[in-house]
């Protein structure tokens, strides 16, 4: 199975959420007890157990008033900066473009969610791990769609080769996100289209902050191209100018002493 | 006419006429060197995985064996993490008495420059060249420039590896943005402790006309009067002006 990519079409979706309670059940997270809160989403942002979310929004254009439902869930990375975060290699990225946390593995340090810009992994205060959604890798690897896929009712969710998919629907004249994000993420495999509000996928006032148009987090960029590389570099430069002074300095004390020693000779 | 004798210490005293340590100075400086090893061992798998990696298994191993379960390069991270922080606090522990003890000496300490003044400062790292470069006779205060610029960069690395490695350990009374900032200047502290550490062993071992002083740090605190006269005539200036 070559690269794969999980679209998410904004037109289809009817905000039924059975993407999401197939995500529980499939992979086993209890759900949330319910609260009541002033917007439909529910439980308001995703949780350690919450792995994929349905999220309604109000979006009022002149007079017009209407729903804006939007799935969010990890996106899957191909850069995926929580695996070059990881100082235990806990975080996989497979083939098919799933960036999967193998709790055995996970030490709860939370160097992920420092490093992801979509605001993703969750940790769990219980098990002290950290997760996130897995892109279904158990059932792709065995010929099955992801649950959230397979649950959809209305194809607001497809699943299928990663540039047949992006080339289908931009043919079709849908605004892709996600082919070609930034250096910092890379392309995601989870990839959004819209025809309805094509131009707008990356506007705050319809998606928020979710689809940003260069997601990434400064400091940990910094860290890693800048800080480290410079570091060991000047590390590197400081051994070795040591060494340098050394060698210099022994090399003069020597020529020193035999001048000192030349010149009690001579006298 | 009968021979007198002085004990070993009372000897040293008057050989070694100049006292440059306390005993406390060199229990914590000896403190700090056990501390330091533990932070720099227990942290290197963390900054660099690709390099140091090899640490983790070193920690997780032994332990994996035990603990049959575990990934023994999670535990060997684990271990480190645990190891590292504990260090922290023994390291608080050695200082807090230290620092409660220096306070009030403070403003006497020769750790501070001996003027303000741009010219000040550019005359002290001419002296520094004309003695690590050109090896020629310079009149140094008891620390030069280097030693008193080292000496500042340790307590204030200190002071902000401590703030920092506070935020990632309870990270939860601080909001995600404080953690990578935390993240960031901890590893840039990191660097700055390994550059300056470097430095400072080298310019402690292998120059030789730094051995008195070394050998004071380790041993006695005291350092001859005619090493003092020689090599820090400034400071032999000083003490002889106080009496």
């Amino acid at each position: 199975m070559g690269e794969m990519a999980i679209a998410f079409n904004v037109d289809n979706c009817i905000f039924c959420r059975a993407c999401q309670v197939a995500c529980h059940v499939w992979n086993n997270t209890r759900p949330q007890v319910t609260e009541f809160s002033p917007t439909l989403t529910n439980p308001p942002d995703l949780l350690p157990n919450v792995w994929t979310l349905m999220e309604a929004k109000e979006v009022v254009e002149g007079d017009e008033f209407h729903w804006l439902f939007f799935k969010r869930q990890c996106m899957h990375c191909s850069e995926a900066p929580c695996a070059k975060a990881c100082p235990v290699n806990a975080i996989e990225i497979h083939p098919e473009g799933a960036v999967v946390i193998r709790e055995d593995k996970c030490t709860g340090c939370r160097f992920c969610i420092e490093a992801c810009p979509y605001d993703v992994p969750r940790y769990d205060e219980s098990s002290e791990k950290v997760y996130k959604c897995t892109f279904c890798i158990d059932r792709i690897q065995n010929g099955l769609e992801p649950a959230c896929v397979a649950a959809c009712p209305t194809d607001a969710l497809v699943f299928g080769d990663y540039d047949e998919l992006v080339n289908r629907y931009r043919s079709q004249g849908y605004e892709v996100y996600g082919d070609s994000v930034n250096d910092y993420v890379g392309r995601t495999h989870y990839i959004y289209v819209t025809r309805k509000y094509k131009g707008k996928l990356t506007d705050p006032k319809y998606f928020g902050d979710r689809l940003k148009k260069d997601p990434r987090k400064a400091s940990v960029q910094v860290g890693a191209n800048v800080v480290e590389p410079v570091g060991w570099g000047l590390v590197g430069l400081t051994l070795l100018a040591a060494a340098g002074h050394f060698i210099y300095w022994r090399a003069k004390r020597i020529e020193e002493k035999s001048e000192s020693k030349g010149e009690k000779g001579g006298e | 006419m009968a021979e007198e004798y002085v004990s070993l210490a009372e000897w040293r005293n008057k050989c070694e006429a100049v006292k440059a340590f306390s005993e406390a100075q060199i229990w914590v400086h000896k403190h700090l060197i056990h501390f330091t090893l533990f932070f720099f061992i227990t942290g290197l798998p963390l900054i660099s995985k690709e390099w140091f990696g090899w640490l983790a298994f070193v920690f997780g191993y032994p332990l994996s064996t035990v603990i049959g379960s575990y990934d023994p390069y999670s535990l060997g991270i684990q271990v480190a993490r645990f190891i590292h922080r504990i260090s922290a606090l023994g390291l608080a522990l050695v200082l807090i008495p230290f620092l409660l003890k220096t306070l009030g000496e403070l403003r006497r300490m020769e750790i501070w420059p001996e003027c303000w003044s741009f010219s000040c400062f550019k005359k002290g790292f001419k002296d520094m060249i004309d003695f690590y470069v050109y090896r020629k006779r310079v009149t140094f205060p008891k620390y030069n420039v280097g030693q008193k610029g080292w000496i500042w960069t340790v307590i204030v690395g200190m002071v902000i590896m401590y703030v920092t490695g506070t935020v990632m350990w309870l990270r939860d009374l601080f909001p995600p943005s404080a953690w990578e900032v935390a993240h960031l200047l901890h590893d840039i502290g990191f660097f700055i402790a390994a550059i300056g550490l470097i430095i400072h062993v080298y310019m402690a071992l292998l120059i030789p006309e730094h051995r008195p002083f070394v050998r004071a740090m380790f041993r006695t605190g005291r350092l001859t009067e005619e090493y003092v006269r020689e090599h820090h005539p400034e400071w032999h200036e000083k003490i002889e002006k106080e009496g």
